[in-house]
């Protein structure tokens, strides 16, 4: 572990972008050489030679049978269009006694982090994050300028409210036409049936979708002792109840409540990667780029 | 029910049990406000899991409200009773015992006597009562046996009396022994009081008592009854008759058996004689008899006798009670009647003659009596002496010498008969005319005229005779007129007042005023003449009284008419077991005290003219009904006893326990600690299922338990306390506590100088006991020789091997005295390996306490004292100097005993003994670990 960056050193970095990139660096010297280098090598059709195309793309194969000149085509060469999709919603903004960041913040530096890594492979990356109510859209761009606009946004968003994950991604997925891929960053609390429909609408227009589940550990544990009164983030409401006659139903639930998202995602095809904010992001973006 | 508090203060501490629901409340308010993320979730969790954590919550704090409450009453000793509340201060008891010694408490339960039951019972719990209790003692039978006067503390004296009763063979009357115990209680002041009854509640005697006749009954005092197995079977000997056959040699038993039981039994019953010196029973006959339930049956049971005087018994086989199962029997047979007939000419008138008749008549078998026949002229040739009766069948001339022979026969006690007839004239006569009741002259023919039979005789064989014959059909043909003199009675007369029988005044001499013959008349051919003529023969051949079998019953005096001739400073009388029982002369008769016991009793004495005479007579129980062991039910106890509270306890170990907590109720505080732990391990176990993180609420918890388990070791009851006990030899009775009083003065010393926790009782064990492994310090003093059993042997071996501690004490001042012997003896046949050493001066136990320079003790045998080590301990420590004796104070504290010959000095120097003994026993060897040397050097050397 110690060669991860601690979180907590990270929230030191209060620069969005800065933080960003090293987490990123970070993550790339832990990588070994990959034959990745941008583009996929899926080979789709021929495309005749025309002058200004490059060379190495030419295809001598068929030069040899045809005497003409082919440049293979690759999917790659259609760049991946990343979504990246925030939960802005009041709970997002929770942060524990012994957590670093908010679990927004961890949010932001993921999205910032994977938006750095796909704009320097020359993917396009757009950003939406979202509250009840409010949706921003930042369609994608793969310039590597278009890093500061999505940390301008990350940072700007006022991040309160109520979560509405289903009605935003309904949205979203109206508003996008190509095949992109999708992570979700957010703690899922709320309306399973309705978030997966929108998922699964998102599925269907043939995009992928990854789902990153963040809670912050006191969220899962309930580590809360003697009579307490919860004040929600979102809502103006309040509840009081004693700590520890709940606290083993609690744990139970999210322990439940973790497991049916997992199944549930996988049943339809989904990435679901549960991260706790004590996490080093290292880690949770090696698992998020590995699946991809 | 009732519930009575002993430290009532404590109660006030009762609303604090309270306190959990109070900080509950108050610590309701939520302490912490935190910001939380969505509450979507946990809004549902509470929702579902609510009611059940709010029973948990409500459950953990009932828990902890219940501990405190226990733990408060534990504290304010709630004392639980059965009944009626008990006395307010110190709960202290009157106490009467009430012991039935009839003979039915002789029944066997398991092999020992319910009686000897009650007394270990009684003893037991004498020993357990307080300075501040009372207690008296009521032993009873058909009266008051023992009646130990009032109530008072003296308990260890009715120890004493106790072992010395024994059972009596009298029955049960309950009657006056309640009286006395309710008159007793009616004048104690003390609230808590109490009657045991130690008895079997057989019926008898029960049955007929009625709550009026109890005068200070007095509903508040508690009985206690004793609840004995039933097992009534039993079967007992009513009543016997005994016949002699006399003739053929056969003694014949008719006897009443009964069976009370309601099952069917099959026992034997058999007859058996004592030997000559009446050591040992010989059985003559046997059968096996089946009673069915309830049933009485007679049985006759025959054995042959060759002896005049038999003594024996008639006995069932054992069942449960063996008292009511004999029937002594002494008897003496009365030897033939022997009966001279004087005839002429025998020989030629033998089938005609008058003697043919009454040889007929006197020899039908069966017979007792025998005849011989001589002629007038032999009889100087006879022994007249050896015959009982002397029958002159119508003499000729009598002479002098014979009339002088006859006439000192008759002196003798023998009886003469005379027949008259056609030979005898009043001249043949004349020479012993003084003997005969009449005087007769000439013959004379009644007209018919029948016979009458005096009839003021009470004798119902006269009766008999008088009604079961025709005594009409007897003729009289001839006979002889007679003038009756001063004092004559005729027994049989003509109807018109002649008589025809006479007898003189005394019995002795006999006139028939006809002859046999048949020309005189037909009564010789009569059935009546057999029956008469032997029961007139058996009538006036009667001597003495003695001749009756005697028998007594349990509980009369002996008496017997005085003879003159006997001597009185010679007489004794002894009982079966060889006992002397006084007797008591007057003038008219020898009276003895009432005889307690069945059995066989021996009269012995000197008769001037006959010489030693022994005379032996048989006493049997008194009436049977005390063999019913069939005991009372409750509905007769509500009678006799009505709105008064009784308990059955069963005499098992839990017998001491029961009857105390019946009596001064039961303390709660165990079941109240353990109640506590108990609430306070359920709470925790409730907390630490939803909270498993709190290390330090463990930690609490294990203060608690090491708190609850100082109090549970503080309540239980002589684990860790200190008790002297001291060993009593079985057969022992008053030789093994001679100072009663030692012990607890020891017991308080002790408490005062050294740190030893002491329990308050002396307990008394025998080498049976089983609580003999509980006590592991013993003292055991005594002065006479000793001599134990292969069982107590081996107990007493474990017991010592198994780290038992004892201290003997020869109490005799001597050396080598019989006890001092007799003991060394049994060690050394418990110990063959190992003997007694001489403790040395730096022995630990000469430093245990006390250090000790010289040894102490009542009087100085040996200066030193001897031990028995076992395993590198000393087991058993032998003093033959009486340390305990040293102790003994009278009742005003005064000691009782000078010591020698130190005097005050040896006395402190005793004291300290004791003291190191018992701390040795306690502690061990320890002091003469390394440590400890320097610092016991040191003081010694000051």
């Amino acid at each position: 572990m110690g060669s991860y960056l601690d979180p907590l050193l990270l929230a030191k970095i209060s620069a969005l972008q800065l933080r960003a990139k090293t987490v990123v660096e970070g993550f790339i010297a832990g990588l070994h050489k990959s034959p990745t280098h941008g583009h996929s090598l899926e080979f789709v059709q021929h495309r005749e030679y025309t002058f200004g195309d490059e060379l190495k793309y030419l295809d001598w194969k068929v030069y040899g049978k045809t005497d003409r000149f082919f440049i293979k085509q690759f999917e790659a060469e259609t760049n991946l269009r990343l979504y990246l999709l925030l939960d802005a919603s009041g709970s997002m903004n929770f942060k524990g006694e012994k957590s670093a960041l908010s679990k927004y913040e961890t949010a932001a530096t993921l999205a910032a982090s994977l938006g750095y890594l796909a704009l320097k492979q020359g993917d396009s990356v757009g950003l939406a994050a979202f509250n009840k109510g409010t949706l921003r859209l930042i369609p994608p761009r793969n310039s590597l300028s278009h890093l500061n606009i999505l940390v301008k946004e990350l940072e700007g968003v006022s991040v309160q409210g109520e979560t509405s994950l289903s009605e935003a991604l309904e949205e979203i997925a109206q508003s996008s036409k190509k095949r992109s891929l999708f992570i979700l960053i957010s703690d899922l609390i709320e309306d399973e049936n309705a978030l997966l429909a929108a998922i699964k609408l998102l599925r269907f227009k043939k995009h992928e979708v990854s789902v990153v589940q963040l809670l912050d550990p006191e969220e899962k544990e309930f580590p809360f002792q003697g009579n307490i009164r919860l004040e929600s983030l979102e809502k103006n409401e309040n509840l009081n109840l004693n700590s520890e006659l709940f606290r083993a139903d609690y744990q139970k639930a999210i322990e439940n409540f973790i497991l049916f998202y997992q199944k549930a995602f996988r049943d339809i095809g989904v990435e679901h990667h549960f991260v706790l904010t004590s996490q080093p992001l290292e880690l949770t973006l090696s698992a998020i780029v590995r699946a991809a | 029910m009732n519930l009575h508090f002993l430290n009532p203060h404590f109660l006030w501490a009762l609303p604090l049990s309270f306190l959990p629901i109070l900080l509950h409340f108050l610590l309701k308010k939520p302490v912490k406000v935190l910001p939380f993320g969505d509450l979507r979730l946990l809004r549902k969790i509470v929702l579902k899991s609510s009611p059940r954590r709010k029973f948990e919550e409500w459950l953990i704090l009932f828990l902890r409200v219940l501990t405190l409450l226990t733990l408060v009453l534990f504290f304010s000793r709630p004392v639980f009773h059965f009944g009626a509340l008990a006395g307010q201060e110190g709960d202290s008891i009157s106490l009467i015992l009430l012991l039935d010694s009839s003979y039915s408490m002789q029944k066997e339960e398991k092999g020992i006597k319910i009686f000897d039951q009650a007394k270990n019972l009684a003893e037991k719990i004498l020993t357990q009562l307080k300075v501040e209790d009372r207690s008296c003692l009521i032993v009873y039978s058909d009266k008051i046996v023992y009646f130990s006067g009032i109530l008072n503390n003296e308990h260890q004296e009715l120890i004493q009396t106790l072992q010395n009763l024994k059972c009596t063979y009298m029955e049960t009357e309950i009657l006056s022994p309640l009286n006395q115990a309710y008159q007793i209680l009616s004048e104690s002041p003390s609230a808590n009081k109490a009657i045991l009854v130690l008895s079997d509640l057989a019926k008898h005697g029960w049955e007929e008592t009625q709550v009026e006749n109890l005068k200070d009954f007095d509903p508040n005092v508690r009985l206690v009854f004793l609840k004995i197995v039933e097992n009534l079977e039993n079967a007992s000997i009513q009543k016997a008759q005994i016949f002699h056959d006399l003739s053929s040699n056969f003694l014949k038993t008719e006897v009443d058996v009964r069976n009370w039981g309601s099952k069917a039994l099959t026992l034997p019953i058999s007859v058996e004689y004592f030997s000559k010196t009446n050591e040992f029973l010989k059985r003559k006959a046997e059968q096996l008899l089946n009673l069915s339930p309830f049933e009485s049956q007679k049985v006759s049971i025959t054995a042959s006798e060759n002896e005049p005087n038999i003594t024996g018994r008639i006995v069932l086989g054992s069942d449960i009670l063996e008292t009511d199962n004999n029937y002594y029997f002494a008897q003496e047979f009365p030897e033939k009647i022997k009966i001279l007939m004087v005839e002429e000419h025998a020989q030629m008138t033998a089938l005609t003659g008058e003697s043919y008749f009454l040889r007929q008549a006197y020899l039908t078998p069966p017979t007792p009596f025998e005849l011989k026949t001589i002629t007038l002229g032999e009889i100087k040739n006879e022994n007249l002496k050896s015959f009982n009766m002397i029958f002159l069948i119508a003499p000729s001339l009598i002479s002098e010498e014979t009339a002088q022979e006859l006439k000192e026969f008759v002196k003798g006690g023998g009886s003469l008969w005379i027949s008259l007839g056609e030979r005898t004239t009043p001249h043949n006569l004349t020479a012993f005319d003084d003997l005969l009741p009449c005087s007769f002259n000439q013959t004379i023919e009644p007209k018919a005229l029948s016979l009458v039979l005096k009839s003021s005789q009470d004798d119902p064989d006269f009766n008999a005779l008088k009604s079961e014959y025709d005594w009409d059909k007897i003729q009289i043909y001839k006979m002889v007129s007679t003038v009756l003199k001063l004092n004559a009675e005729p027994l049989i007369s003509l109807s018109d007042g002649t008589p025809y029988l006479i007898f003189s005044k005394d019995k002795k001499v006999a006139v028939w005023a006809s002859s046999m013959d048949r020309s005189w008349n037909n009564l010789a051919g009569k059935p009546l003449f057999a029956p008469l003529l032997r029961k007139l023969a058996l009538w006036s051949s009667q001597t003495n009284s003695f001749k009756e079998p005697f028998n007594l019953k349990v509980g009369e005096p002996f008496r017997i008419k005085a003879i003159p001739a006997w001597q009185n400073n010679s007489m004794t009388l002894l009982s079966p077991s060889q006992e002397k029982i006084d007797l008591h002369f007057s003038s008219e008769e020898i009276v003895s005290d009432p005889i307690l016991e069945p059995g066989i009793y021996t009269l012995s004495g000197l008769d001037i003219k006959k010489g030693q005479f022994e005379k032996k007579f048989a006493v049997n129980l008194a009436k049977d009904k005390e063999s019913d062991l069939k005991t009372i039910k409750e509905d007769d106890l509500k009678r006799i006893f009505p709105k008064a509270q009784w308990k059955f306890l069963e005499t098992n170990e839990q017998f001491i326990s029961d009857f105390f907590s019946y009596l001064k109720g039961k303390e709660l505080n165990q079941v109240l600690i353990l109640l506590s732990a108990l609430f306070l391990l359920m709470e925790i176990l409730l907390i630490l299922k939803r909270n498993i993180h709190r290390n330090f609420f463990a930690i609490f918890i294990f203060f608690i338990s090491c708190f609850y388990i100082q109090i549970l070791g503080a309540v239980e009851s002589s684990g860790n306390r200190f008790i002297f006990g001291q060993l009593k030899n079985k057969e022992q009775t008053q030789d093994w506590d001679p100072y009663p009083q030692a012990a607890f003065d020891i017991l308080s010393f002790l408490t005062q100088t050294t740190s030893v926790k002491v329990g308050a009782e002396k307990r008394i064990l025998t080498l049976g006991d089983p609580d003999l492994f509980e006590s592991p310090f013993l003292v055991f003093t005594t002065q006479t020789k000793i001599e134990w059993s292969d069982q107590e042997r081996e107990i007493l071996k474990r017991y010592l091997s198994g780290g038992g501690f004892l201290l003997v004490e020869d109490r005799s001042g001597q050396k080598n005295g019989s006890f001092d012997y007799s003991f060394r003896q049994e060690m050394k046949k418990i110990f063959p390996e190992k003997s007694f050493k001489i403790i040395p001066r730096d022995h630990a136990i000469y430093r245990s306490f006390y250090l000790l320079r010289s040894i102490g003790g009542r009087k100085i045998v040996n200066n030193y004292f001897e031990g028995l080590e076992i395993d590198g301990r000393i087991a058993l420590v032998y003093s033959q100097n009486d340390l305990l004796g040293a102790w003994a104070k009278d009742i005003f504290g005064n000691y009782l005993y000078e010591c020698e010959p130190g005097k005050q000095a040896q006395r402190w120097e005793s004291e300290k003994c004791m003291i190191n003994i018992i701390l040795y026993s306690l502690t061990g060897s320890y002091k003469t670990d390394k440590i400890h040397i320097p610092f016991i050097e040191e003081k010694l050397r000051r």
